[in-house]
């Protein structure tokens, strides 16, 4: 990659980005959809949707679509380096079919690219989320800037 | 502008209604976060930010539920969700809109309706931009 920064100047120092290894797997990263979590995303993002909680056009309640989508990324990160610091810039799923409440939830990333962009250093994660039968229920695609720290721009930037 | 019925299939320019939210994470509220991290209103605000960031996820989960609205079912199986974080981003407790517009719905069967989609703010910026699509079929 031809990343550009002054000599010696690390702008992520708490991962930094010549330790990202493009190709490295990550993960896996599991967590229990109980009632409890389903309860609590609905309570936190205010989305009573009873499908959640009930019945449901899949029988018994299913997980929101958007549960821990966009976090994974940041868990499965977190698991090599310290993640404190990054800021989700990009995110993209395709959902696959619903997670029955009361499964667990298994994601397996792997770092699909890094690159800088206007000074500032990403790194790209795909992975995806499987109920605990095997059946993949999301595919995503995460940038992630590492750091707000901004080095100069210069014309040798990888993407503009 | 036209409002979508979730009885016919849309057309270019159609609106879904807008949800308006107040934005939380409960991170935020409950936590303490190291003076290097986004989820810090000094750290944040030194590096031109109006306050600590919302996380992508809570965000995304916003955007997700009008898609859920508007396609049912069908969201959970052949929904696709690609958003764009820009900025100065969202903080807590700012009141927001999520709306989508039909950019296209491509032909097939079911068709597959593509919307741009957006977060606005009240003072009218909007940090997240992207698009959602989905089969059109097992509408709720």
């Amino acid at each position: 990659m031809g990343h550009a920064r002054k000599e010696g100047h690390r702008l992520s120092t708490l991962i930094p980005f010549e330790s990202i290894r493009v190709g490295e797997e990550l993960g896996p990263f599991e967590v229990l959809v109980s009632e409890e979590a389903v309860a609590q995303y609905c309570e936190d993002w205010a989305d009573a949707n009873p499908w959640y909680s009930g019945p449901s056009p899949f029988g018994g309640p299913v997980a929101p679509p958007a549960f821990l989508a966009g976090l994974a990324c940041f868990r499965l990160l977190g698991s090599k380096f310290n993640a404190r610091a990054t800021i989700g810039a990009q995110t993209a799923h395709r959902n696959l079919a619903p997670l029955p409440v009361g499964q667990r939830m298994i994601t397996k990333g792997v770092i699909a690219d890094k690159y800088v962009k206007r000074g500032l250093e990403y790194v790209v994660i795909t992975s995806t989320s499987y109920a605990e039968d095997g059946t993949p229920v999301r595919e995503s695609t995460d940038h992630i800037l590492l750091s707000v720290e901004r080095a100069e721009v210069t014309s040798d930037d990888n993407r503009q | 502008m036209t409002t979508v019925s979730e009885a016919a299939v849309p057309q270019p320019g159609d609106q879904l209604p807008g949800l308006a939210k107040t934005v939380f994470q409960r991170a935020i509220a409950e936590r303490e976060f190291s003076a290097d991290s986004i989820h810090n209103d000094d750290y944040t605000r030194a590096h031109g930010y109006p306050g600590a960031l919302i996380s992508a996820y809570v965000l995304a989960g916003y955007m997700s539920e009008p898609m859920v609205s508007f396609f049912g079912a069908s969201w959970f199986s052949s929904g696709e969700l690609a958003l764009r974080f820009i900025g100065k981003g969202v903080q807590q407790g700012d009141k927001v809109t999520c709306g989508a517009s039909v950019r296209e719905v491509q032909a097939g069967s079911p068709p597959r309706v593509v919307f741009d989609v957006w977060m606005e703010k009240a003072d009218g910026a909007r940090p997240v931009l992207g698009t959602a699509s989905a089969l059109l079929g097992g509408q709720s």
